[in-house]
């Protein structure tokens, strides 16, 4: 009993809707006496103004200086109650929510009784939590207004040109001599039905950026090195390159590297045989005035020969083992094949491809691709053409599965669609900033549907074909979209993040390097004297790196190895082996069991839930103390995969739980006690499926 | 390929072949896609990489049943039958289909049936019967009886069902006014004399076209009344006797003379003809008598033989069965008398063949008459014996035929040793009808080969000069169309005969070249025409067939009659179209 | 001069779009004209090519919009007038009544328990979604309140007992309906959160730029279109995303409408209707990872289940989709180049033979499936047409919204200061959506072009 602690405990009706099943008065008055508990009340609606107010009167009026809420689920209701009591001039971190609507009354409906007993024992678990929750605060980490936008393609320039209106400072770095990127090799770029040069985008996007008071432009430029994080970066230039000596203040950072085409070395002749082009290699010569013979016919330079064949062959080194769709392949044939046409329109022009991507309005210049007589070839996946060189000309073997039978055609040039690569850069870029890149070096963004133009650190975005390749349209969005990203803690002058951070303790740590390995966030630095600190605003608080730190120093605010402990010991206080305790993360295993509740699916009542940001928060020793206490099973629930709030943690927590099971068989426990289930906050089934299989394989029924 | 673009100039609009995306909705609606290796998608994919000619050397474009079905269903809303046309105008003359149209080819009459369909599509019911009378003189009744071959080769069957265009000669008949003009035309006296005897569907053609050649003509006939089989075999619900009268009225008066109850070799010889006048003579006898077999206890009280029973029944002879029939038979004979049956008191009964369900020769809606009615059938049945008491019928004992052919097709039952009996009050055995060529001994000796008469197939003549044979005592038994085939085919080989030049054809409705060279068709075909469905007769309520003979099937109404005449796919067009296309 | 914004249609790209001007600091308006937000990200259940689950990754920013101080969300909300002055928007909405306040509602659910009529509801009618007439949008809808059809109170509902008790009165005109089981039971439960009186309210606003976010929709087919509407074993590729979705209305069991049973052989078929007279225009680009995605989810429902795909050019153009096509093979699809026309169905197994030309090989086949799921594409939201007119801005021969200067100047429209993201600017995915939800809310908060 801790004399200076004093708890409320606010037991929530709902109506009839907990009051119904669970005999309320019987948890309060089973709430009064517990320790350190000062002040217990029933509430109809707790979450009704009326009971907001009498909340704030409550606390203030019996001194009390912990809240644990019983009602329905922290899930939708935790931020209004965590408001009212920073109204009450409370912490708000000092609140425990408990879940006995959607975790009992909807869940155990015919059998009051016990649901009365499993609310008991969740107040009592939230209560022991109460007692050890300590004040927490949003942490800021100030921002200044300097972006590096690395890349001076058209993707990067719409960034910086951005950034720099809200009269942010945008510092460019081209490795190139000439802003442009891949823009530069391109003849027409187009969307929907309208088409522009890709000279006349250029040149209108360097006047602006070149203009533009507040952006800083270095060409030649290459980086050395990058330190720091969010609001604080020191980037160092090469010496070798334009930039200045001294390393540059940066505040965020836009990563707009572009990509190159694949060079289709080995194949069909490329790189031995002149008359073998790329796509990019076809526009050069569609640009240059000099493969235009004085009668309009079209030529090689240097060369009298007319080109009166085309060929262009699709997927040459995509969609096969080590590569997928190269995205924007087709379109760039369809296009080419058009301006061949348009050129001269007796040349004649033959596509052979394998699945025509055209989507919406592209299919206006496939349209016009066929009408103008250009021959589209489809060939079988697993049967490319072959080219032979007969007699000066090169030959074209290829079978048309529409027709089902084969066709020579000769061709004077070959145009291989190519796939891309990201920049040569991209190595050593991800290196400097801590991300990740694919084997064809572009980098992956935070989330593939959520975090499309963001890394998993804050202040680093992504945009254009840094990514993924990209039409011109996407990339100017990307480029918008990436410098609104950087702009908004710009804005603010500060980033902040919930108090439930990591916090390492160094007496204990012997600089393993783990917690800096395994964080997702970069937020763990080794800073000086190679100690590892947190940049706590750059922390999420998934706890990941608290379970695997082999010295048990480092605390998650708000889920601490001791409060989690506390919560452990309350639930298997009684009847342990009648009881299954239950670590369910927050997003997507809590999402699953609200969703059982609201669907009113009724499981057998043994489960004692203790909530966990993430899966990857639940360390081994805390699984091995529940069996210890004599619980009969152990669950640990975490998202379905992919999906993870925290990038990786429940891949960490898969893991974890094979140690587990290894290390409870060591020392006599049956490790299939131990559950793991992954569930989406949508699959309410699945939850109340495993509560009855856990009850019937644990003997609990 | 360049040579190609000339060729390709055909196409209304290449560019538009160009756009397909070999999406393949349209193979996959076309019905006949995998069928000899057709294939419509691939068709347009030749043209669409200009390889116009390859394609114009195959015979796919005429396998084509031009439904339209995939233009309907094109995505990219090509008109592929644009592609078809002109395919078929350059290609090889030895693919293109011989004229002028499947149906009519495999008319036995040849009628214009395209013609008359068409006409009714138009509403024009009375020149449509025109069309008809141009080849058959018996419209009306063709309309109800024919086998009508002409539906088996009709194309539209390989879009969904064949027109029915049975039932819309029926229609034309019906709603043509009683004499339809044309047709009815005579040609000035040749002065020269024809006998016919045998006034069945054959005699009637050839004295119908004799007589519009200018010829004299006299039928001698054995029976009280004209009309043969049309008559005495087919029972009055199939055919009602007002049809037969108005048909056959229609063909006398054009001045022919009917003598009835002439039985030739009995009331008059051949000799005797010749002495009267007559240049020529057409034997049109027909099969008059049952064929019999041996069989125990065929004698007794109770046993009747098929065509024998159906003429008793038609005569008026008071023919009342008691409730077991069973029906020894699986043709349209066979049939007709279970059917008569059921109208003539029978409440039970049953129909055994030796041959399976699948083989049995009558036609397929025939038998499905016969199970809609109730009529039990026995396939792979034969009769064994039949069983009486007192000298009455009291069952059969069949028993069962495993095999009615022999390996090289020819009839020869085999049996088992299963054997059932059946209760039975009467059976009745139609197996089959033969000549009655007793009359021709004390004439002959007349060439005769399996109880048939024989004819020089190109004459029609018997080893007697002047004297002209056909119909079913020629040929066996055969259909209606069949015989008035046969008839024409003897009118025109007797005019030639006779001094003529054997010319009876009459064409006085506008043909399909002309229309086409009016440009009234250009094929174009109207959204859902290939997903129309065949319209049947309406036939009699189930309830109401058994008091009497009331005629089973009903006349077309107007609409449903011109919608199913508008299902057509006028191949007689679409030929003088490809014509049209190839500069013919 | 106002600051702060307003963004029409609260799917997936309205609330990415909300969350970033919010973040940046400026007030937002988050207008929705249905119950709750979401969009249609919350009716999927996976997303491609992660499998992500649609609402887990939706819902926490659901709730964040619902909490963030700089937005004010509008649901059941229309727009009915636009005043443009030089540097703002002069707005008039009205806020239809849900008949709910929204204060009060705890969506405890015992509304819904005690209303006597069932309907089919417009989501999941056709696989036997039911819903009442007073019911929640989705389990986790923003804000999480139950809402009244408008329908309880006419007609044909009426009869069927959406109010009990014989009252002749209106109750819009009574204003006392003590007679609504909803209003009882509410009432029982101490909160007296029913209001079936209540009626719309005008709101006026002043924002300095709008963004139009108004979303897209499936696309349904033509009645008869392949048997859809004829044969109850075909349904749509969004009504089957529904019937593999844990929160739908089969629990995620794949069975089919006609029997219930589980199915044991799915065909998809893709491009239904495209390009015919009733069918969508154009190759929506989704289609084909949707298919996907649904054979991999099918597969891990039931290895068992035989999928078939029937395609013409497969669009697996993003990151990461031609890998998630080949994870699709690898679990035994079965894709098939054909464009199937026939459908027909055995009338005593109420199976359903496909007729088609399979393209590769030119042969005309034929396949029977237990369930037929037409893939028909994604359409402009029928919104479109009226907000282009409030707004005075175009649409372009689509149905979608246009551009001003598409090239040079994206997202934004001819009147300077409304812009567009996600599905108002055509087909398009969810990460594609929170990418143009970035950019026009930068340019919202900037108010670019002016």
């Amino acid at each position: 009993m801790r004399e200076d602690i004093r708890v409320g405990v606010f037991v929530c009706d709902c109506g009839s809707n907990i009051a119904g099943v669970v005999d309320v008065p019987q948890v309060v008055a089973y709430a009064k006496g517990l320790p350190n508990v000062a002040f217990v009340d029933e509430g109809r609606w707790s979450c009704s103004v009326d009971a907001l107010s009498d909340m704030q009167e409550s606390i203030k009026e019996h001194h009390l200086n912990r809240v644990v809420i019983a009602s329905c689920t922290p899930r939708t209701h935790e931020p209004l109650f965590k408001r009212n009591v920073k109204e009450a001039g409370l912490n708000p971190y000092l609140l425990e929510f408990v879940s006995i609507r959607e975790q009992v009354s909807w869940v155990h409906m015919n059998e009051p009784e016990m649901a009365t007993d499993k609310a008991k024992d969740l107040v009592r678990m939230g209560v022991a939590k109460a007692v050890l929750l300590e004040e927490g605060e949003e942490i800021r980490l100030p921002v200044k207004q300097e972006c590096l936008v690395i890349g001076g393609g058209v993707a990067g320039m719409t960034a910086a040109l951005n950034v720099a209106q809200q009269g942010f400072d945008a510092i460019i770095l081209e490795k190139e001599p000439h802003l442009g990127g891949i823009l530069n090799k391109v003849t027409t770029v187009s969307h929907d039905q309208n088409e522009m040069a890709a000279a006349d985008i250029v040149k209108a996007k360097v006047d602006l950026v070149e203009t533009h008071p507040n952006i800083t432009i270095y060409r030649n430029a290459a980086i050395e090195e990058i330190e720091g994080y969010i609001g604080n970066y020191k980037v160092t230039l090469k010496p070798n390159g334009d930039g200045p000596g001294e390393p540059l203040d940066i505040s965020t950072i836009i990563v707009a590297t572009g990509m190159k085409e694949i060079e289709p070395e080995g194949f069909y002749g490329y790189g031995t045989d002149p008359r073998v082009v790329t796509q990019l290699q076809l526009e050069e010569l569609l640009r240059n005035a000099e493969c235009r013979m004085p009668s309009g016919e079209f030529r090689m330079p240097n060369s009298e020969c007319r080109i009166q064949d085309v060929v262009i062959i699709n997927c040459v080194n995509s969609k096969n083992e080590t590569r997928g769709c190269c995205n924007i392949g087709c379109p760039v044939s369809v296009k080419n094949a058009l301006a061949l046409k348009n050129l001269k329109n007796d040349i004649r022009v033959h596509i052979l491809y394998r699945d025509l991507s055209m989507v919406k309005e592209e299919h206006f210049h496939l349209d016009a691709a066929k009408e103008a007589g250009v021959k589209f070839i489809r060939f079988p996946d697993d049967r490319y053409p072959e080219v032979t060189d007969e007699s000066g000309r090169l030959c074209v073997r290829v079978h048309d599965i529409l027709l089902g039978r084969e066709f020579t055609i000769p061709s004077d040039l070959l145009v291989l669609t190519t796939a891309f690569k990201g920049d040569d850069t991209v190595d050593e870029i991800k290196g400097l900033l801590k991300v990740s890149a694919s084997a064809d070096g572009f980098f992956q963004e935070a989330h593939a549907k959520l975090g499309p133009v963001d890394f998993p650190a804050d202040g680093i975005s992504l945009c254009g074909c840094a990514k993924s390749p990209k039409n011109y349209r996407e990339s100017c969005e990307e480029g918008i979209a990436a410098a609104m990203r950087v702009s908004i803690p710009m804005k603010n002058g500060y980033i902040e993040a919930e108090g439930i951070v990591a916090d390492i303790d160094l007496t204990d740590c012997n600089n393993c390097g783990l917690c800096y390995k395994r964080c997702p966030y970069n937020a763990i630095k080794v800073v000086e004297e190679a100690e590892p600190a947190v940049i706590k605003a750059l922390c999420k608080g998934c706890g990941l790196c608290a379970a695997d730190c082999p010295k048990e120093c480092i605390t998650i605010v708000h889920y601490s190895d001791e409060q989690l402990l506390a919560q452990v010991e309350a639930a298997l206080e009684e009847e342990a082996d009648k009881k299954i305790l239950g670590f369910v993360c927050h997003w997507c295993a809590l999402g699953g069991v609200d969703m059982a509740g609201v669907s009113r699916l009724q499981y057998p009542p043994h489960a004692r839930l203790i909530r966990v940001m993430c899966s990857a928060r639940v360390p081994i020793r805390l699984i091995e103390r529940g069996f210890e206490l004599g619980a009969a099973g152990v669950l640990v629930a975490g998202c379905e995969f992919p999906t993870c709030h925290y990038i990786t943690g429940n891949y960490a927590c898969e893991t974890r739980v094979k140690r587990a099971k290894k290390r409870l068989a060591k020392r006599g426990y049956d490790p299939e006690k131990l559950w793991n289930i992954w569930c989406s906050a949508a699959d309410g089934p699945k939850f109340a499926n495993t509560m009855r299989e856990m009850a019937t394989q644990l003997d609990l029924v | 390929m360049d040579g190609n673009l000339a060729l390709a100039e055909k196409f209304n609009d290449v560019s538009m072949f160009r756009t397909c995306e070999q999406c393949g909705c349209c193979s996959s609606a076309c019905p006949i896609t995998g069928v000899n290796g057709f294939n419509v998608r691939q068709i347009v994919r030749h043209i669409e990489l200009d390889l116009v000619d390859e394609i114009a050397e195959t015979p796919y474009p005429w396998y084509c049943t031009t439904c339209g079905r995939c233009e309907g269903v094109c995505p990219n809303g090509i008109a592929i039958l644009d592609v078809i046309r002109p395919l078929r105008s350059l290609s090889p003359e030895a693919f293109v289909p011989e004229g002028p149209a499947p149906c009519t080819n495999a008319c036995p009459a040849g009628i214009d049936v395209p013609g008359y369909v068409r006409l009714i599509a138009q509403g024009r019911a009375d020149e449509a019967c025109q069309l008809i009378l141009e080849r058959v003189p018996f419209p009306g009744i063709l309309g109800r009886v024919c086998t009508h071959p002409c539906e088996e080769a009709c194309r539209r069957g390989d879009v969904n069902d064949a027109i029915s265009i049975c039932a819309l000669k029926r229609f034309a008949a019906d709603r043509a006014g009683s004499f339809p003009e044309g047709g009815q035309d005579v040609a000035g006296d040749t002065g020269r004399k024809v006998a016919v005897i045998g006034a069945g569907p054959a005699g009637l053609t050839a004295a119908f076209y004799l007589r519009r050649q200018g010829h004299q003509v006299t039928i001698f006939e054995a029976s009280p009344k004209p009309g043969g089989m049309m008559r005495y075999g087919i029972p009055s619900y199939r055919l009602p006797e007002d049809v037969l009268e108005k048909e056959i009225d229609r063909i006398l008066t054009l001045g022919i003379e009917l003598q009835t109850g002439k039985t030739l070799g009995e009331d008059f010889d051949l000799d005797q003809l010749k002495g009267e006048g007559y240049d020529a003579v057409y034997m049109a006898l027909g099969l008059q008598k049952s064929r019999r077999i041996e069989l125990e206890g065929a004698e007794l009280d109770g046993v009747f033989w098929g065509i024998d029973f159906l003429r008793d029944v038609h005569s008026g002879d008071a023919v009342t069965l008691k409730e077991k029939v069973l029906v020894v038979g699986g043709g349209n004979v066979a049939v007709d008398v279970a059917l008569t049956a059921l109208r003539v008191g029978a409440r039970d009964v049953t129909l055994a063949c030796l041959e399976g369900r699948e083989e049995m020769p009558a036609n397929p809606w025939e038998i499905e008459m016969v199970l809609e009615e109730g009529i039990k059938v026995m396939p792979s049945w034969g009769p064994h014996r039949i069983t009486g008491e007192n000298g009455r019928v009291a069952g059969i004992e069949l028993v069962r035929c495993s095999a009615v052919f022999d390996d090289d097709g020819n009839f020869c039952p085999a049996f088992d040793d299963t054997r059932e009996m059946v209760e039975a009050d009467q059976v009745i055995l139609a197996i089959g009808q033969t000549a009655d060529l007793s009359c021709l001994e004390s004439m002959g000796p007349f060439k005769v080969e399996k109880d048939l008469l024989v004819v020089d197939p190109g004459t029609r003549e018997t080893d007697f000069p002047g004297i002209f044979a056909g119909g079913d005592v020629v040929t066996g038994p055969g259909t209606i169309v069949q015989a008035i085939s046969a008839g024409r085919e003897a009118a025109s080989a007797m005019d030639r005969f006779l001094g003529g030049d054997g010319n009876i054809l009459e064409c006085r409705m506008p043909n399909a070249e002309c229309r086409i060279k009016e440009r009234e068709y250009d094929g174009k075909r109207e959204k859902g025409f290939a997903d129309l469905g065949r319209t049947e007769s309406p036939t009699l309520p189930l309830s109401e067939r058994h008091q009497g003979f009331p005629e089973v099937e009903r006349c077309l109404s107007d609409d449903r009659a011109i919608m199913e005449a508008k299902r057509c796919l006028q191949c007689d067009l679409e030929l003088a179209l490809a014509g049209r296309g190839r500069g013919e | 001069m106002s600051e702060s914004i307003m963004i029409i249609g609260a799917g997936v790209a309205g609330i990415n779009c909300a969350l970033n001007a919010a973040d940046y600091g400026t007030k937002v308006y988050l207008v929705d004209d249905t119950p709750s937000i979401g969009g249609m990200m919350a009716r999927l259940d996976k997303t491609f090519p992660t499998n992500d689950c649609s609402i887990c990754i939706e819902a926490p920013q659901m709730y964040e919009v619902d909490n963030h101080p700089n937005i004010e969300i509008l649901t059941n909300t229309e727009i009915r007038k636009v005043k443009k002055t030089d540097a703002s928007f002069k707005v008039r909405l009205v806020k239809k009544a849900k008949f709910i306040d929204e204060e009060k509602c705890t969506a405890c659910g015992a509304c819904m328990e005690a209303c006597p009529v069932a309907i089919p509801d417009e989501m999941d009618g056709k696989i036997g979604g039911k819903r009442k007439l007073i019911y929640m949008p989705f389990p986790q809808a923003v804000p999480n309140v139950a809402v009244v059809d408008p329908e309880c109170r006419h007609g044909k509902m009426r009869e069927d007992g959406a109010c009990v008790g014989g009252c002749v009165v209106d109750c819009s005109q009574c204003r006392e309906c003590p007679i609504a089981l909803c209003v009882k039971a509410c009432q029982k439960e101490g909160k007296d959160a029913v209001r079936l009186w209540q009626s719309n309210k005008n709101l006026n606003l002043e924002v300095k730029s709008i963004v139009v976010a108004s979303g897209i929709m499936d696309a349904k087919p033509a009645e008869g279109l392949h048997g859809y509407g004829v044969h109850q074993n075909v349904i749509t590729n969004m009504e089957f995303e529904r019937l593999m979705n844990a929160g739908g209305p089969t629990e995620g069991h794949i069975i089919r409408p006609s029997d219930g049973k589980h199915v044991k052989k799915i065909a998809w078929y893709q491009c239904a209707g495209r390009g015919l007279a009733d069918g969508v225009p154009y190759c929506s680009k989704v289609c084909c990872m949707v298919a996907a995605k649904q054979t991999i989810i099918t597969k891990e429902h039931d290895p068992s289940v035989e999928t078939l795909i029937y395609y013409n050019d497969l669009k697996a153009y993003g990151k990461g989709f031609w890998g998630f096509y080949e994870k699709a093979k690898e679990n035994g699809v079965r894709y098939i180049k054909a464009r199937p026309y026939d459908v027909f169905e055995d009338p005593e197994t109420r199976n359903l033979t496909i007729r088609y030309e399979d393209v590769e090989t030119g042969n005309l086949m034929k396949e029977e499936v237990e369930l037929l799921v037409l893939s028909t594409g994604l359409i402009p939201s029928d919104r479109n047409k009226r907000l282009a007119k409030v707004l005075k801005i175009e649409l372009d021969n689509l149905g979608f919204f246009k551009e001003e200067d598409p090239m040079m100047a994206p997202l934004e429209t001819k009147a300077k200061g409304i812009y567009l993201c996600g599905g108002a600017t055509g087909p398009i995915d969810i990460a594609e959506s929170v990418v143009q939800a970035g950019a026009a809310s930068m340019k919202a908060v900037l108010r670019i072009g002016d």
